[in-house]
């Protein structure tokens, strides 16, 4: 089976681009300090957040019926969906009652997840992706690698070839600027066909029944302020309690992200537009059984700002698709193996639990101690690669037994002063890969001890 | 069941212990607000023009240079005389070749240089905030709030079925994380501090 590390040496392979990819992803954490330091009460905040969170899915249920509520009393249409199939039979429907055919989507996580592009090309939808780096990976029919930076993992150049051959800018042309604009004046056109915009949904606020959607690019009130239709999909766990809140998660939010105070545009929508309509698609697809188990519930208040991911010494140099799943990194190391072990048991392996990601996480999700967690969870399954699994039994018999303990030692000092080095970095020593194996020293500490005694 | 019932049935059958919810209000000890909304305004990639009154206001619009160079002008402003008048419009794609928005923000947030536009502020068409290829808005110099705490409590989302921070120009930085000003919405991003 192919799993973390296999994808990971692909991208390894090409060391001047991973360099520059670690090196990409480590200036947008340095932003984030630069604005989080700039908050004295900024570790309050970050309290603050994750207690607003675990209150709300203490009582999820009843905020998420006050939200609809809510929204339902200024004319939001509330749908509701178990799982990715069924949210994506509800936008079809949606669509094709109304005989919609061009469909423009700002970034959505959420319908990465369950699919929905292919569901509804399949089915003679065009589905255009209109946050710039989405609409890269789209071109490319690839998956984003990264939640807030879908194509960190290309380099200019890249997508100057690909905007020659899809757009027809000159060949060559690199400038990131003129690239832009290229992309700006081909999605105006698609705005101004669409006959629905689809978003994602940052928080959905119970108090009012306002979904909050926080964007740059400005894509998301292009397509949900030219198209009279607009259909916002949302996980269960994206409702907070009051607007009050807002505050808190906004605060956090764009800082934790990209190093920004705010996003450029923070849109509140809490009806339809003069004469359109508003959908809400509340999703569950898994959340539920994940909220279910309380060693991993903390996972389900992230807000997907993606600082977990560019502090990761293991993402940044191993590329997002090294992960295998639509949220990479460290919160995806926990979420993919939760609803799917079997497929995604390699990637909570693809962390060193320095726990950097907790720090800077803006709810304080405990990730490095979930995933340690999440890792036996897969031992206890018997889903450790036969390696592992024979190196652990032998490792623990012999730990086991002092003796067994003094003679292995003995025996591994000798071997690594004498036998050559093509012996010892052999096939039977993966470890040894992209590792240097220790220098041996003399004696053991035992026998140090017994010498100071 | 229906869906509805199934995924709020599965919430309900689980037992949790409830959760304190906090007040979650912090006070600020910033004392300039609006010097910081200046410099955040700049951090943004946004300018801010300061006058004195409204009647300077006018001056300082028609010496604008997004002004001067615009063909189309859209005023949400009283005091300013835009060119065209998005009421006989019905179909909002028709703004698309508007070249400058001018409207008005109900207050801005010092701690990050966002104006907070209700559908009041938007006009008959809410499109006109990032379908302007320019966009100035004029906020009270003492319409400026310290932080989001503030400004929540002064947006009252209850009121308008539809509002929106505005930090700055459009922008992106997709590719190879160069900042570019311009993406979908507005090239620039002018707020006409008065007062």
């Amino acid at each position: 089976m192919i799993g973390h590390p296999e994808r990971a040496a692909t991208f390894a392979a090409d060391e001047a681009r991973a360099h520059w990819h670690d090196r990409a992803l480590w200036f947008v954490r340095v932003k984030r300090d630069r604005q989080a330091s700039s908050v004295p009460e900024w570790e309050q905040l970050r309290e603050t957040a994750a207690a607003i969170k675990a209150h709300t899915l203490s009582r999820l249920a009843e905020y998420l019926e006050e939200f609809e509520y809510n929204a339902q009393s200024h004319g939001i249409v509330v749908h509701w969906a178990c799982d990715g199939n069924e949210h994506n039979r509800i936008v079809y429907e949606i669509l094709h009652q109304r005989r919609v055919t061009r469909v423009v989507k700002s970034k959505s996580m959420l319908t990465e997840e369950c699919g929905l592009n292919p569901y509804l090309e399949k089915r003679g939808i065009e589905v255009v992706d209109t946050d710039l780096g989405e609409r890269i990976v789209q071109f490319r029919h690839e998956p984003p690698s990264h939640i807030v930076l879908p194509a960190i993992h290309l380099k200019k150049e890249d997508i100057g070839d690909l905007f020659h051959e899809k757009l027809g800018t000159p060949v060559g042309l690199a400038d990131p600027s003129k690239l832009v604009e290229a992309a700006r004046q081909h999605l105006r056109q698609k705005f101004l066909l669409a006959q629905a915009g689809i978003t994602g949904v940052n928080f959905a606020v119970a108090e009012t029944g306002t979904v909050v959607v926080c964007t740059n690019e400005g894509n998301c009130g292009m397509g949900t302020s030219l198209p009279p239709i607009h259909i916002a999909c949302m996980g269960i766990e994206k409702a907070i309690p009051r607007s009050k809140d807002l505050a808190v998660f906004i605060r956090l939010l764009a800082r934790s992200a990209t190093g920004q105070p705010i996003t450029t545009y923070t849109s509140h929508f809490r009806g339809p537009i003069a004469g359109g309509e508003l959908h809400v698609v509340i999703v569950d697809n898994g959340r539920s059984e994940i909220l279910a188990k309380e060693k991993f519930r903390r996972s389900l208040t992230c807000i997907r700002c993606g600082a977990c991911m560019n502090t990761c010494p293991v993402f940044r140099r191993s590329g997002g698709h090294s992960y295998g799943s639509t949220t990479p990194g460290p919160i995806g190391s926990l979420l993919a193996p939760l609803r799917d072990m079997q497929t995604h048991r390699s990637v909570p392996f693809a962390c060193s639990l320095c726990g950097s990601c907790s720090d800077v996480c803006p709810v304080k999700v405990d990730l490095h101690n979930e995933l340690y967690a999440i890792r036996q969870d897969i031992a206890a399954r018997g889903l450790l690669p036969l390696h592992k699994r024979l190196a652990m039994t032998i490792m623990a018999r012999v730990m086991a037994h002092p003796s067994a303990y003094a003679l292995a030692g003995n025996f591994i000092r000798g071997a690594l002063r004498r036998l050559p080095r093509g012996f010892l970095y052999g096939p039977w020593n993966p470890w040894g890969r992209q590792r240097e194996l220790p220098a041996a020293p003399k004696r053991s500490f035992r026998e140090l001890m017994k010498e100071r005694r | 069941m229906n869906s509805r019932a199934v995924v709020l049935s599965r919430l309900r059958s689980q037992k949790r212990a409830s959760a304190q919810l906090p007040d979650g209000r912090f006070g600020t000890q910033c004392i300039d607000i609006a010097k910081q909304f200046v410099e955040n305004t700049k951090i943004v990639g946004g300018d801010c023009i300061k006058v004195t009154d409204s009647g300077a206001l006018g001056t300082a619009v028609r010496e604008f240079k997004h002004y001067k160079t615009a063909t189309k002008v859209f005023s949400q402003i009283p005091a300013i005389t835009g060119n065209v008048d998005l009421d006989a419009l019905t179909n909002p794609r028709e703004l698309a070749d508007i070249d400058l928005a001018i409207l008005p923000g109900r207050f801005a947030v010092g701690e990050n240089a966002a104006v907070w536009l209700d559908l009041g502020c938007l006009g008959p068409h809410r499109a006109i905030f990032v379908i302007a290829q320019h966009l100035a808005l004029v906020v009270g110099s003492d319409h400026i709030v310290a932080t989001m705490h503030d400004a929540y409590e002064q947006a009252n989302l209850t009121k308008h079925d539809f509002g929106v921070f505005v930090s700055g120009p459009s922008k992106t930085a997709d590719i190879e994380q160069s900042l570019v000003v311009g993406a979908h919405g507005p090239r620039t991003c002018s707020v006409f501090l008065v007062g």
